[in-house]
């Protein structure tokens, strides 16, 4: 197990450098940052000072390894928008995004996961079609969309809850009603099928015959089987979250790394364009990393072979 | 006699099949009028080939899914009448075997845990009694009780079969349905689980179904058989009377497509052809499409099971059929009929 763990790792370590590499490159052929931050009308001598000032004058396979090297010491170089180290740019905005993902992806699992198990023990009945039609709702509509109809509900028209901004708790629930809606939707849907694939096995039909009461079916049968592939699907919900967030926050005008990200896109300030998608990457690999884990604690197969193993 | 164990009455299974918005339902009719009585420890063996009906007709028996007309009565108590702690005793005193025994153990859960959980459900024994029973269980199965801890994916097909059988015992049931029990496992390993299952339900006195479609196993392990052809019971009768002389062409063709060691004997009955033909279920005997036998009445008249000799037969040539010649050993060859 142990040995398993540090396996993988290894292999997010690798993904992350492979990320690092390649964000670089491609950023570094997307166009010419000085002529970029300087506009069309800058001097020769003007843009040749801003290179030489930001090391992008060096070949650039030397620029990768400075950079690599300094990033290693968590020094990202310098935001060419104000100044600021990225580190400290990208580091304040962590929280913010945090604040609203984590309590939607609680809530994802929380209104998702019973939602999906209730319309499956219920299969064929008025409920199940009731919930089924809601997540059909819940998960066709797109979450930018839906966070300008929340406003537009919440904040234009009934006045109860603030529409952008952070300053206080109040501002973080539209935020994450929206996300959470979306993302339950799709978990209910998921754990219902993955449920009622499950409830079709023979051992659940050998469960029954041996007389086992339908709710410890469910409990002790079912849902630690479907537990398996559902933890694949949550994982790829967390990650999406993150993604989501370039959308959802400019919507909301809260200052994550969402909004934060898409600001340093459309302003060219390359050094923090690159940090944020390592920090993404970063935080995608860490999930699929937990993922790995919860798998293996899981699945007696996969746990099972590598204690043999070790 | 004491009354039966297990009855069923003109038990009929339509499924119905959705084939658009706006078409009409339409059923698929898998067991068709079926009537079947066990006594206690009686075994009886349903064979036919696959989408026959066989496998509904076990899942009916059990309960596991309700008739559309008829009824089945276990110990004289319908399945309809059975209340809830009715069910919990049928439960006790039922269990099921089925074909898989990788897919019919909870990749899950350890060995132990999975013989030993029918026990404690039932409240016959707390956990710890639990997990005795089932270490003894095992250990009867040919299980070491070491492989309790075991999961499913860390045995071979053998052992796995062996576990489904110990936790199907473990309640000492009176009923259990065998649903082609040996035919996921290799040659070699059926023939030890059979001998396994043919001690045992002697031991205990079992009654059983034993459902297959493969007539060479189900020889020494039932007292009478019932041949099933698309939902209905074409021939039953028991099995020694059956073996002597069957009176169906579907079951002589069964018989005669048994291998035999001796290469001069072969089944002289014509082998039938095609695959199972749904269509001619609505309109005289559904076999007709394949029977090399068939005659106009076929097509006209459902044949009804009726007494032919020793057994019952649903066909309407049932008298015709000869005797089949015994060749050195045993085998024997099955002659036809002259085709019209």
């Amino acid at each position: 197990m142990a040995s398993f763990i540090l396996a993988r790792a290894v292999r997010a370590l690798v993904v992350l450098v492979l990320t690092v590499t390649f964000v670089f490159i491609v950023l570094r052929l997307s166009g010419d940052p000085a002529q970029q931050m300087l506009s069309d009308h800058a001097s020769p001598e003007a843009l040749a000072a801003f290179r030489a000032n930001w090391g992008l004058d060096k070949p650039i396979p030397s620029q990768y390894l400075i950079y690599l090297a300094h990033a290693f010491k968590g020094d990202f170089g310098t935001s060419f928008a104000d100044g600021r180290p990225v580190f400290t740019v990208v580091a304040e905005r962590i929280p913010k995004t945090l604040l609203i993902t984590v309590p939607a992806f609680v809530l994802v699992m929380l209104i998702g996961i019973p939602a999906g198990i209730f319309a499956a023990v219920r299969r064929e009945t008025s409920s199940d079609k009731a919930i089924m039609t809601a997540t059909v709702v819940g998960y066709s509509v797109p979450n930018f969309l839906l966070g300008v109809a929340l406003i537009y509900v919440f904040a234009v028209w009934l006045r109860v809850l603030p529409s952008s901004g952070s300053s206080t708790w109040q501002h973080a629930i539209l935020p994450v009603i929206t996300f959470a809606l979306a993302g339950s939707a799709a978990i209910a849907r998921f754990t219902r099928s993955t449920l009622n694939d499950v409830l079709g096995q023979p051992y659940i039909a050998d469960a029954r015959v041996d007389g086992v009461p339908e709710w410890q079916v469910i409990l002790r049968h079912a849902l630690p089987n479907a537990a398996i592939p559902m933890v694949t699907m949550l994982g790829f919900n967390a990650a999406g979250l993150l993604g989501g967030a370039v959308l959802v926050e400019p919507v909301f005008a809260w200052p994550g790394l969402g909004s934060g990200f898409v600001r340093a896109v459309n302003t060219g300030d390359l050094n923090v364009v690159q940090a944020m998608i390592i920090i993404f990457t970063g935080f995608v690999v860490t999930i699929n990393l937990i993922v790995d884990i919860l798998y293996a604690v899981l699945n007696p197969k996969i746990r099972l072979q590598h204690h043999d193993a070790s | 006699m004491s009354k039966p164990l297990l009855q069923a009455r003109d038990l009929t299974k339509v499924f119905r099949l959705k084939s658009g918005l706006f078409a009409k339902h339409s059923g698929h009719v898998a067991v068709r009028s079926v009537n079947l009585e066990l006594a206690q420890r009686e075994r009886i063996g349903v064979v036919g080939e696959s989408g026959s009906g066989k496998s509904t007709l076990g899942r009916l028996l059990l309960g596991l899914t309700p008739p559309t007309e008829g009824e089945v009565l276990f110990e004289g108590i319908s399945h309809q009448g059975r209340r809830a702690g009715d069910w919990s005793k049928f439960r006790m005193q039922t269990a099921l075997v089925q074909q898989n025994p990788l897919s019919a153990l909870d990749p899950q859960m350890c060995i132990g845990e999975q013989v030993a959980e029918p026990v404690w459900i039932h409240r016959v024994a707390d956990r710890a009694g639990a997990r005795d029973r089932a270490a003894d269980m095992l250990e009867k199965v040919g299980l070491s009780a070491a492989m309790m801890s075991r999961f499913p994916h860390q045995m071979s097909g053998g052992q796995r079969q062996r576990v489904v059988l110990a936790r199907a015992l473990i309640l000492q049931p009176k009923l259990i349905v065998f649903d082609e029990p040996v035919s996921a496992l290799d040659v070699s390993v059926q023939a030890q689980v059979v001998s396994l299952l043919r001690s045992l339900s002697r031991d205990l006195g079992l009654a059983y179904v034993f459902i297959t479609h493969d007539l060479r196993i189900v020889r020494h392990l039932v007292d009478r058989i019932a041949v099933v052809y698309l939902g209905r019971i074409v021939e039953t009768g028991d099995i020694r009377s059956i073996y002597e002389w069957a009176r169906h062409p579907y079951t002589r063709a069964l018989l005669a497509s048994v291998p035999t060691m001796d290469t001069r004997v072969r089944g002289v009955e014509p082998p039938i052809r095609g695959e199972l033909d749904i269509s001619t279920i609505t309109q005289g005997c559904a076999f007709r499409s394949r029977c090399p036998y068939a005659i106009d009445r076929c097509a006209a008249e459902v044949p009804v099971l009726r007494h032919v000799a020793h057994q019952e037969v649903a066909c309407h040539r049932a008298e015709d059929f000869p005797r089949p010649a015994t060749a050195r050993g045993g085998d024997r060859t099955w002659p036809g009929l002259e085709i019209k």
